[in-house]
């Protein structure tokens, strides 16, 4: 009885309950044809803007970063913006990864793994801007870790909140890929078994690390995948929340705030959030799994993302009351600035993608309104890298003395790398798709009907 | 590190010669004492300066006395980059000059030097200097030159030597030498400077036509009447020093001059006026008359002036305070006028005279020799050439085709000389129209002497030798007459016969010469007495013909020359060209000046194109809108727009001197009128300053001189402590601190000169500069406050903080930028990667980033970088050090010596270039230091300092000598 209610309150998590070997099937199915002209057309324009960035990158490690559009008082824009934005990007994967594994929330499960890929390649894309934005990256890259070395008794500075990025960055790296590639072993086990062609059978062979199935296998990875889980969610917060305190900590009006954290977190998985929808929402039908990635899924999305979109929207009325409450003549300015000074039109931006536009997830209708959510997903997007623009720049480029305030342009360079990290990720997410099942089959082949009957059939 | 004396392996003579050597051998020195040693022979440097000119390039094999590898060595010599003559002390290292500083024992500019004097260092490794004698623009030796030269003067029947007014005994007998041996030859002068109209004046006044000295330290009142005294006229150095003396006020002594400026462009001087008028020539001349009326009736019952004047169009207020100001100050008070008006400046001597300001403030007794010719002979000179009357001329230290507003007509007269002899250092306009060319040298390879004022003499001693094949300009003279002789032996034997005299002669001429090569400088008392003045009966005469005059209606140009371009002989030169100017802070270029209600009415805004036109010229140039200028004017600088200055002088800016007129020989640079009309497209003009108004904020604190008798505190913020996360820093040495009075200074930009010559900092250009990527350490932040017609204008200079709570260093990953024991925020360059982090997080944005490899490819230009600081590569963070060289160099001294350190014996090169001694460095663990009793003044203040950092910068608050009224900035941030 409480089932069939629930049958009807809740739609099913995957549509047309198919047999469990159509799944494989269908599942592993891109990996095993040639790929189709839509996937060739999608990879070559992402190579491409992938090129275009690497160009863009060879000339400004050889030419100095003055390629860039900085100056004396605008001494970060585009590279760290970016930067904050792909980290932003790469929350939503753990968060659908670890945090909704925890709260049993099993709609999670056909989603999960393009989630912590896309996680991956986001921070892979949003690593590169540290490295770039250094003049000397050539030391720079090895210099920020505390390695032991000849010169002495120089180390790092562990006061620098850019040294709690370096560690903040790397374990979220590690713990996302280890997290990612333990929910891939059944997987590549099938994969592996399907497998005909002996090369193929031989990585997967590797890759599945000896996978059989077992009941002990299971147990062992069932525990393994909860402690991993568990690692992972205080990372949420903490990337986010550390990547705040480059600013939070700083002295400039504009970053030093406290509402920081918290306000970076909701913004990050906002972002991510509609970044994963958008990739979905492609994916689901280029490989045509609509089946298993549903309007259902695509509806709880919107809804977190109309959530966090309030947050966000929240802490930028906080910003701008405590501007006016705390009477401080700086921070007062460079709130006034933000919304009405020469950088208005990126404030503006943000606050209609990010606060007003989202309001239409309001309504059921747009929600399950395929072409809409593919749109806001680009608005939130935008908005939020403006976000991280308005932050940056407009608090940078008048700050206390009004002697030194300044503006800035950016240059082709600057686009051409943030162009090549868009690169970056398309490829990277496209060669996944072709290389690795989507959907974790082992977890959706849980949530069928099929196995829960049984087992509720047992119990009787 | 107070202990410093403690440890005497310190106390050995560094450094080391062969003889300590020996001892080692027998000493027990470990491996780490031995590399501290060596370490310190580079770092170390001997006090003092040698008396010894260098006068032959002798290889290290046979190493001289004077140079020792890695020490520095200081020579006096004079300031060749204007006409003021200034003292100079030139640091040598290993044989080359490396920085320009002023001398303290020059009477007059008394160990201060401009931006211009600093910046011709670079100019001697010009690479577009002339490298060798040419005859029809190809290379030739120097005998075939000379023969040739001889051969053209012995034809000549007409010779004309055409030079600026030499201030410079020796230069001037060398001249009087070839005249006397050429029958036909005569000595033209040309000054491109408007000074001769004050030379008639006084003339007419005193029977003398000489330029008087003025001194403004003994001045309570200065009355500036479009006189640029502190940036560009006659010798601002001395001025701006004598300036300051009356402009510091301190708890003993709160008093300080007024200074009233009437002009119609806002210039620096009139920027660092207490009251300002802005008025147009006409205006000025009606404010003159007005004055010398009011003032005769006052001082002598009656007035010598019998025309009715009626008081001039301006503000009412600042009228009758300047008036009762001069009144009440007679003997204490100097009226200075730019005008070359001889009229005017015959109204301005009468008004000086009434109030008796001769023989006290202003003395014709005692002369100044910048300028000693009233011009009427060139008008002369040309008409000659035109008519075919003069068949040789030389061309001495001028470039009229170039600078004279009759450059073109010059040019054209000038093909008619047969024989076109050039003596400048460079291929400039006018030598590239003459045949040969005999190079000088720079005057830093020169010897020579100057007399910019009557009892003072200075020498130029060389400091290298010359870098190309050049002959000085007096040995060529004196080759022609037939006398060919070294400059050393000819200069040495002028003065044993003529100054030498004039000494107490006591001691032998040999004793004597040595002491005054030593110290630069020689003085002997000036006559005393004022010659009669005839003044009244000249002045009713002038004024009835300034009253006839009808005043230009419309717009007038104002021409003017800038800081560190003065008249662009020196323009091929990055430093001078990047220095922002200190009012408008436009870097490379100059451009049309219009006011702000000009501009409006205009519709016009900033690089917009605008054409101005005379009656013959015509010119185009980017408009900049300065707030303070009259509507009525429009102002160009002169010195741009070179076309033969060098690879980096060629083509920046325009050449404003066609827009001048000659009259008489006089040139005219304002009062000129003018029609401007709107040209087509825009022009990027490259600024370091964007942002012009202070927005409430109390980084500018300021009181007035009334308010500031009643308390010392006035103007000035309480400063709280602040609560800190971070334990406080022990500092049990020395702890490093700078104090800027904001009185003092006046803006000028020497400390910016002397900082990018002391540390390396490179020039980046005007592309860069456009972008904001300007590299200077130290830079003078201008802010204008109430009135945006008429600004109060204040100059705040502006460098790292070495703030005790650093933002900077808490950011850094890599540990690059660290705080020393002794209280310096140092930056290590090698360790630096560039995130610009600390850049960011500076509150005062003082931190500069290497965006790209600048240019160090110009080898020669490279001759003048100073070995003690590291050149900086890109992708490296750098910023003011307090120049922690010169720290580390005092502090090995005083370790050799067993003592500790002396207040005032480190200055960094910034203060010690200031014209104006705004900048004090010093302990201020020391409570007796200068720089501690100035952070205990009331007028005591830091910048920011309610973000935490803990300056060690203490900035003293500016004090207007103004009716006390609302103060803009600190005042609203009380109420803020």
């Amino acid at each position: 009885m409480v089932d069939a209610t629930l049958q009807i309150l809740r739609p099913p998590l995957v549509e047309g309950n198919p047999p469990l070997a159509q799944i494989t099937d269908e599942v592993c199915q891109p990996l095993e044809r040639f790929p189709g002209k839509a996937w060739w057309l999608a990879f070559l324009t992402a190579l491409s803007a992938l090129g275009l960035g690497t160009v863009a990158v060879i000339y400004l490690i050889a030419t100095g970063v003055g390629v860039w559009g900085l100056n004396n008082t605008v001494g970060w824009a585009f590279d760290i913006t970016n930067f904050v934005f792909w980290v932003g990007i790469g929350h939503a994967g753990t968060l659908i990864s670890a945090i909704l594994f925890l709260l049993r929330q099993k709609w999670r499960t056909s989603i999960n793994r393009a989630a912590e890929a896309m996680t991956i390649f986001a921070v892979c894309c949003a690593g590169i801007f540290p490295l770039m934005h250094m003049g000397r990256v050539w030391f720079g890259a090895y210099w920020m870790l505390p390695l032991p070395n000849a010169l002495g008794p120089l180390w790092v500075n562990f006061r620098s909140p850019l040294l709690w990025d370096v560690f903040a960055i790397s374990t979220y790296l590690t713990i996302s890929a280890v997290f990612w590639f333990v929910g891939l072993i059944p997987d590549m086990a099938a994969i592996r078994d399907r497998a005909v062609h002996p090369i193929r059978k031989a990585i997967f062979s590797i890759l599945a690390l000896g996978w059989n199935g077992s009941n002990r296998a299971w147990s062992h990875y069932e525990k393994l995948y909860l402690i991993l889980a568990g690692l992972s969610t205080p990372l949420v917060l903490s990337v986010h929340t550390i990547v705040s305190f480059d600013f939070a900590t700083s002295v400039i009006p504009g970053w030093h705030t406290t509402i920081f954290p918290p306000y970076f977190v909701a913004g990050a998985i906002f972002s991510g959030f509609a970044m994963v929808l958008m990739l979905l929402i492609i994916t689901r039908k280029v490989l045509s799994f609509e089946k298993y990635i549903t309007i259902r899924h695509l509806e709880a999305m919107c809804k977190v993302i109309l959530v966090t979109g309030m947050m966000v929207g929240l802490a930028y009325s906080t910003e701008f009351f405590i501007a006016w409450y705390s009477g401080n003549l700086y921070e007062r300015y460079a709130f006034i600035n933000r919304a009405f000074g020469p950088f208005a039109f990126s404030y503006w931006i943000m606050v209609s993608c990010n606060v007003l536009s989202p309001q239409i997830f309001w309504f059921k209708r747009f929600r399950q309104n395929i072409p809409v959510m593919f749109v806001m997903t680009i608005f939130v997007n935008i908005g939020m890298w403006f976000e991280r623009f308005v932050i940056i720049v407009t608090s940078l480029h008048r700050d206390f003395l009004p002697s030194s305030w300044s503006m800035y342009r950016p240059t082709w360079v600057e686009f051409a790398i943030l162009i090549g990290s868009f690169g970056l990720f398309f490829t990277l997410f496209l060669l996944f798709v072709r290389v690795l099942p989507v959907i974790n089959m082992a977890e959706v082949k849980t949530v069928l009907k099929e196995g829960k009957e049984e087992a509720h059939g047992g119990g009787h | 590190m107070n202990k410093d004396t403690q440890f005497d392996e310190f106390k050995e003579p560094v450094p080391l010669t062969g003889e300590d050597f020996k001892q080692w051998d027998s000493m027990n020195v470990s491996r780490s004492t031995f590399l501290k040693l060596m370490g310190m022979t580079f770092a170390a440097a001997a006090a003092g300066c040698s008396p010894m000119p260098v006068k032959k390039a002798i290889p290290y094999v046979n190493k001289p006395k004077e140079i020792t590898p890695g020490v520095n060595a200081w020579y006096a010599s004079t300031c060749g980059g204007c006409s003021a003559r200034c003292g100079l002390l030139v640091k040598s290292r290993d044989g080359r000059p490396i920085k320009i500083e002023g001398n303290p024992e020059h009477p007059l500019s008394q160990g201060g030097v401009c931006a211009l004097g600093q910046g011709t260092l670079l100019n001697l490794y010009d690479v577009n200097r002339a490298q060798f004698p040419t005859m029809g623009q190809k290379k030739s030796s120097w005998k075939q030159l000379d023969e040739a030269v001889i051969a053209g003067l012995q034809k000549a029947r007409n010779i004309r030597i055409l030079t600026p007014s030499l201030p410079s005994p020796f230069s001037q007998d060398v001249v009087d030498q070839f005249v006397a041996h050429y029958s036909s030859a005569r000595q033209v002068r040309y000054d491109r400077e408007p000074l001769q109209g004050l030379l008639l004046a006084h003339e007419r006044s005193f029977g003398r036509a000489v330029l008087p000295s003025f001194y403004l330290d003994k001045a309570k009142v200065i009355v500036g009447v479009d006189a640029d005294f502190l940036a560009s006229w006659i010798a601002p150095v001395a001025f701006t020093k004598a300036y300051a003396k009356r402009r510091k006020v301190s708890e003993q002594n709160a008093d300080m001059s007024l200074h009233v400026q009437v002009e119609g462009r806002l210039s620096l001087t009139g920027s660092n006026a207490d009251l300002r008028l802005r008025a147009t020539p006409a205006e000025q001349v009606d404010f003159l008359l007005w004055l010398a009326r009011e003032i005769g009736l006052k001082r002598s019952g009656g007035s010598a002036l019998t025309i009715r004047t009626e008081a001039p169009k301006l503000d009412p207020k600042t009228l009758e305070r300047t008036l009762t100001a001069l009144l009440a100050h007679p003997g204490e008070s100097l009226l200075l006028c730019g005008s070359n008006d001889p009229d005017i400046q015959c109204l301005v001597a009468y008004i000086n005279s009434l109030l008796g300001n001769y023989g006290r403030t202003l003395s014709v007794a005692s002369a100044a020799y910048q300028c000693v010719s009233t011009g009427s002979a060139w008008n002369e000179l040309v008409e000659d050439m035109e008519k075919g009357r003069v068949d040789a001329l030389i061309l001495y230290g001028v470039n009229p085709v170039y600078d004279s507003a009759e450059g073109a007509r010059f040019a054209k007269a000038l093909e008619k000389v047969a024989l076109r002899v050039s003596l400048a250092e460079r291929a400039d306009e006018s030598t590239v129209l003459c045949q040969y060319h005999a190079p000088d040298h720079h005057y830093l390879e020169s010897w020579n002497d100057a007399r910019p004022q009557s009892g003072v003499y200075s020498l130029f001693q060389p400091l290298v030798r010359p870098l190309f094949d050049t002959r000085q300009a007096q040995e060529s003279l004196l080759a022609w007459a037939g006398k060919p002789q070294k400059a050393y032996d000819s200069l040495r034997a002028f003065w044993q016969q003529n100054i030498y005299s004039q000494s107490s002669r006591l001691q032998s001429f040999n004793t004597f010469w040595r002491q005054v090569v030593q110290l630069g400088v020689f003085t002997v008392a000036a006559e005393a007495s004022e010659p009669a003045s005839s003044v009244s009966s000249v002045v009713a005469s002038a004024a009835t013909a300034l009253a006839r005059r009808s005043p230009e209606k419309g717009l007038t140009l104002a021409l003017y020359e800038k800081v560190a371009i003065r008249g662009g002989q020196w323009a091929n030169n990055p430093w001078l060209q990047e220095l922002p100017d200190p009012v408008s802070k436009v870097t490379w270029d100059n451009y049309a000046s219009l006011s702000v209600g000009a501009a409006k009415a205009l519709g016009l805004e900033l690089g917009d194109l605008l054409t101005i036109s005379t009656a013959g010229q015509k010119l185009t140039l980017p408009v900049y809108i300065q707030p303070g200028q009259h509507d009525s004017v429009v102002a160009v600088a002169l010195g741009y727009g070179r076309t033969h200055a060098g690879n980096i002088g060629n083509g920046v800016g325009q050449n404003a001197t066609p827009l001048s007129a000659s009259l008489e020989g006089r040139p005219q640079w304002t009062g000129l009128p003018v029609k401007i009309a709107r040209a087509s497209g825009k022009y990027k003009l490259a600024l370091t300053q964007e942002h012009n108004f202070l927005e409430g904020r109390p980084i500018v604190q300021e009181t007035t001189l009334t308010e500031y008798q009643k308390d010392p505190g006035a103007g000035v913020l309480p400063e709280h402590k602040l609560p800190s996360l971070w334990p406080e820093f022990p500092y049990p040495g020395h702890r490093w601190a700078m104090a800027v009075d904001l009185n003092s200074c006046t803006g000028c930009g020497a400390c910016v000169v002397a900082c990018q010559s002391e540390n390396n900092i490179p020039s980046v250009g005007k592309k860069e500069v456009a972008t904001n990527r300007e590299m200077h350490w130290i830079r003078i932040d201008r802010y204008y406050s109430k009135d945006e017609e008429n600004p109060t204008v204040t100059h705040q200079p502006m460098m790292c903080q070495h703030c005790g709570n650093a933002p900077c260093e808490t950011v850094c990953p890599v540990l690059a930028t660290v705080h020393s024991t002794e209280g310096l925020n140092q930056q290590v360059y090698n360790r630096c990667v560039g995130t610009r982090y600390c850049a960011n997080n500076c509150p005062y944005k003082v931190r500069r980033f290497n965006w790209f490899n600048y240019s160090h490819d110009d080898l020669l230009a490279n001759l003048a970088l100073n070995p003690d600081v590291t050149v900086r590569s890109r992708g490296v963070m750098e910023k003011c050090s307090f120049c922690v060289q010169r720290i580390e160099e005092k502090r090995f001294g005083a370790k050799r010596e067993g003592r500790d350190i002396k207040d005032g014996e480190i200055k960094t090169a910034c203060q010690q270039s200031c014209p104006a001694n705004a900048l004090v460095f010093g302990d201020m663990n020391d409570p007796e230091s200068e720089v501690s009793k100035l952070m205990k003044s009331g007028r005591a203040y830091h910048v920011l300092h309610d973000v935490g950092t803990k300056p060690s910068v203490t900035y003293l608050a500016k004090v207007r000598n103004i009716e006390p009224g609302p103060v803009a900035a600190s005042e609203e941030a009380h109420h803020g």
